[in-house]
């Protein structure tokens, strides 16, 4: 849905994916579509309950069984969606990794850092012990962790946030997977720490050749480590460019009001602008707009049906049926 | 703030293992009561039919002696039930009252209070009641001192963490600022919010009660022969077990039985004061 | 670490102390002369009067407790007269059955709940799941007595594989003769290991570094089993050791239901024989016995867990 050159294959391609739950039907994420090349990066921001993260537990496989995906997913070329466990358990690691929110909890507190490590060069490679052991420090310092033969042999507890969520990271990337899905990787942390992990992230990507998906609710986020940005809400992506004309002329409503409610200076200057209103609740969405009802563009059309995507002139879409632009564009 | 508005409130919503439970347990009691009445003696022997295979006339079989199995388990219902009963109450009130006070005065009263636990808590439970009744004679009267001497414990336990939780409440706050007597504090507003947990674990203790009582009587220490004491029964047929297998089955059938009645009751009630008294 | 293992054997010191207080205390509470009552029925006025000598009996109370703990240092348990021989003896050649008789059991519950407990929570809410809970509720319903009887029913008069009553000679066939005794506790203790194991599994299953074992690309299996299990693993420990009383309680019904030459059943025999000295002794050694497992209980805690180890460093 996004214009791009058709000369390269994308390494990740998303096709009207969504995600219910089971029992009872409650939409997750509907209608989901994005392409990434190699080596891109790319980011999903939304509020939360907004459906970003489980539209990237969907591409990796890791839903909770009482949701069921639907759509295509394509990774390098070979659908995934609804690819059985073993082979999904190949791609995972070696092909995709992934690192999540909470460094602490996401780390086995009785086994040690090294360990866990090495774990996943056991179960993807064929490596010898001590092959395993010099890529294990060989990762732990390519993350940054420093004196990596001593840290190896501590336990989670012992570090810090940063330096576990660096081990994390280190999980992630021991098999030099293609693509890094990261799951909010900086809000548990300190803010001084963030930007630390958050340099780091940029650093990897160019450096491996990697591509990167990152979900946030952090605009600021986006801004430093992304080069192109989908907005979600209510489940479905709601506009895609990239970063920096997102920043600069943002054309779905919501998009601009995010950005409002960033602090950006003294607030005499800058008053804070939060959305009244909350997001739709997933077991019983509107038929129209799902921002509709907070929107002040918002006309009876809007909750009427969903708003049709539209390809944006340069590049992305959004989708809305009152876009702040200048000029309304061609239709799709 | 009374149990009795509480489950007034809940009315047609009791739980339905404890509506199960009390109505097993509600037969129990009347088979208990009434079932002697409609039979024969425990202790009637007739050699002629001894060891003999469950038959109408004999519902459970003979034992060596000639004796109905049937008959001597409904005879011995209510000695079992008596044992759950006497093995518990004791313990629950002294435990109970140790826990609330030492949990509300702290200080000496609890300290010493809590040591005697840690040192109860050392021994294996049914060891020192052997011990004891080893001690003081064989006999239920002897089994109900010596569990009462340590089965306190668990509800001095209880009690005392419950009391520590609610004695931080702003009820009891108010309570004391008003300069009630501690007496009145204690009696009407903390035991009532308190005591729940230990009726709960009441109803659990009353299994373990029971079979504590047969595992003596099994053993020769707690009901004496002829009691138709079902641990008692169980015992006698052991020897029998490749000929009679009846003899010791049944009545350990029936305990089972009544356990599960109490179990169904207890976690009843569990499900119905729980939500009460987490506030 | 070291530091922490002596503190916790110092902590025992005042327990230990309370459980001799008390077995001192139970043969005081017989009515009349202790030293007449110890005897028995080979009290002759001499030996009565070495005895009142040898306890102090004329001192007052608590030096008597001093000189009991006395003869407690020096291994001295007091004599049998029924057996014919020095306690600590007795205790000795009976101490190895029921030691083997609890480690044998220990081993029993937990091949029986660990595999119980990670099906029960691997299909929770399934038959499964159900099926091993009703088992678990029914196996906590049975008093052990009558599952010794029905085991012996079963296993060895109907089928006759295992023998009704013994401990035999000779290592394995001192496993084969406990299988049932050892089985018959088992099936009382399993349920509770198995019901902690269930719920900190799914607890476990529900965190965190599942997601990350699983985005690795491991194997359902070595997830379960590498991951969630280790962690389990813990409060399911922690339960067992915190029954270890009813364990030892449940060796006395049990050697006597299958007549195993243990601790349990000296004791009961000396009930009959009204042999107080030996009664006394038993009581004794149980006590410290399960203060010492319970001890054993929190060190592998320590191994287990290393953030245990960590907040007791």
């Amino acid at each position: 849905m996004s214009s791009r050159p058709a000369s390269e294959a994308p390494l990740l391609a998303l096709e009207g994916v969504g995600v219910t739950v089971a029992t009872g039907g409650a939409t997750l994420v509907e209608d989901v579509s994005f392409t990434l090349g190699a080596g891109e990066s790319f980011g999903i921001v939304g509020e939360s309950g907004s459906g970003k993260s489980t539209t990237v537990r969907a591409i990796i496989g890791l839903l909770p069984p009482s949701l069921n995906a639907s759509g295509r997913i394509l990774f390098a070329g070979e659908s995934i969606a609804g690819a059985g466990e073993a082979r999904l358990a190949r791609l995972r690691g070696a092909g995709i990794g992934m690192v999540f929110q909470d460094p602490l909890a996401a780390l086995n507190p009785v086994m040690t850092v090294g360990r866990q490590i090495a774990e996943a060069l056991r179960w993807h490679g064929r490596l010898d012990p001590t092959a395993r052991r010099r890529r294990t420090t060989e990762v732990m310092r390519l993350v940054g962790l420093p004196e990596p033969e001593r840290l190896a042999a501590s336990y989670p507890h012992e570090l810090s946030g940063g330096q576990r969520q660096r081990v994390a990271l280190a999980i992630a990337l021991a098999c030099a997977p293609r693509l890094l899905l990261a799951d909010e990787p900086t809000t548990a942390l300190d803010v001084t720490i963030q930007d630390q992990i958050l340099r780091l992230l940029d650093e990897l990507r160019r450096s491996l050749g990697m591509a990167l998906v990152l979900v946030t609710h952090d605009l600021g986020v986006i801004a430093r480590v992304c080069e192109r940005v989908a907005v979600m809400y209510g489940g479905r992506i709601v506009e895609e460019a990239p970063v920096a004309r997102l920043f600069a002329a943002p054309a779905h409503p919501y998009t601009r009001m995010l950005l409002d409610s960033i602090p950006q200076g003294p607030r005499t200057l800058h008053p804070l602008a939060p959305i009244p209103g909350r997001p739709p609740d997933p077991a019983h969405r509107p038929p129209g707009c799902g921002f509709a009802p907070r929107c002040p563009r918002a006309s009876s059309a809007c909750a009427e049906r969903p708003p049709p995507w539209r390809a944006h002139t340069a590049s992305g879409g959004f989708a809305c049926l009152h876009p702040l632009l200048a000029r309304a564009p061609a239709h799709a | 703030m009374s149990a009795a508005t509480t489950v007034g409130t809940i009315g047609r919503r009791l739980p339905r293992n404890l509506v199960l439970g009390a109505f097993l347990l509600a037969a129990w009691v009347v088979l208990a009561t009434c079932g002697p009445l409609l039979l024969g003696s425990p202790s009637a022997m007739d050699l002629l039919h001894a060891l003999r295979p469950p038959s109408l006339t004999f519902p459970f079989g003979t034992d060596n002696l000639g004796r109905g199995i049937f008959t001597r388990v409904v005879w011995g219902a209510h000695i079992d039930l008596e044992i759950g009963l006497f093995t518990v109450l004791p313990a629950f009130f002294i435990g109970s009252t140790l826990g609330l006070l030492a949990g509300y005065f702290g200080g000496v009263i609890e300290t010493v209070v809590m040591r005697l636990v840690d040192i109860a808590v050392a021994f294996p439970f049914l060891v020192i009641v052997i011990a004891i009744v080893a001690v003081l004679g064989p006999g239920l009267g002897n089994m109900y001192i010596a569990v009462a001497m340590v089965g306190w414990v668990s509800y001095a336990r209880i009690t005392r963490a419950e009391t520590l939780l609610a004695k931080r409440l702003e009820y009891a706050e108010a309570a004391r600022l008003l300069g009630l007597p501690d007496r009145r504090v204690l009696l009407r507003h903390l035991l009532p919010n308190v005591i729940p947990q230990a009726v709960i674990y009441a109803s659990s203790d009353v299994i373990l009660g029971i079979f504590l009582g047969s595992s003596l009587g099994f053993l020769g220490l707690g009901a004496q022969p002829p009691s138709p004491e079902w641990g008692l029964i169980i015992a006698d047929g052991y020897s029998f077990v490749d000929r009679a297998p009846w003899i010791s089955a049944f009545p350990g059938l029936a305990i089972v039985l009544l356990a599960i009645s109490f179990s169904l009751f207890g976690d009843g009630l569990a499900d119905l004061l729980r939500p009460e008294t987490r506030r | 670490m070291i530091r922490y293992i002596l503190r916790r054997l110092v902590m025992l010191v005042p327990v230990a102390v309370g459980i001799t207080m008390v077995v001192f205390l139970l043969v005081r509470l017989i009515p009349g002369d202790p030293a007449r009552t110890l005897l028995g029925i080979h009290a002759t006025p001499e030996l009565v009067a070495a005895m009142r000598a040898h306890l102090g009996l004329d001192r007052p109370l608590w030096v008597q407790y001093l000189i009991f703990v006395r003869h407690l240092a020096a291994g001295d348990f007091g004599h049998s007269y029924y057996y014919g021989e020095a306690i600590s003896q007795l205790v000795l050649t009976h101490l190895g059955p029921t030691l083997v008789l609890i480690a044998y059991s220990v081993v029993l519950t937990l091949v029986i709940a660990l595999p119980a407990g990670l099906l029960a929570a691997v299909r929770r809410d399934q038959a499964a799941d159900h099926l091993v809970r009703i088992g678990a509720v029914v196996g906590v319903g049975l008093p052990s007595y009558w599952i010794g009887f029905m085991l012996i029913l079963l296993l060895a008069v109907t089928i006759p594989i295992f023998p009704v009553a013994g401990y035999g000679t000779g290592f394995p066939s001192h496993l084969f003769d406990l299988f049932l005794p050892a089985l018959t506790i088992a099936i009382n203790l399993a349920p509770l290991v198995l019901r902690a194991l269930r719920a900190s599994l799914m607890e476990a299953l529900a965190s965190g570094y599942i997601d990350t074992a699983r985005a690795k690309g491991l194997p359902r299996r070595v997830v379960l089993l590498g991951h969630a299990l280790p962690n389990a693993i813990v409060p399911a420990v922690t339960v067992l050791g915190l029954n270890i009383g009813y364990l030892v309680g449940s060796t006395v019904i049990v050697e006597t239901v299958f007549a195993v030459p243990g601790l349990g059943q000296l004791m009961i025999n000396s009930i009959g024989t009204r042999d107080y000295p030996v009664i006394q002794a038993v009581t004794l050694v149980l006590g410290v016995l399960v203060v010492l497992v319970n001890l054993a209980t929190d060190l592998m805690q320590l191994l287990l867990d290393p953030r245990v180890r960590r907040e007791v460093a």
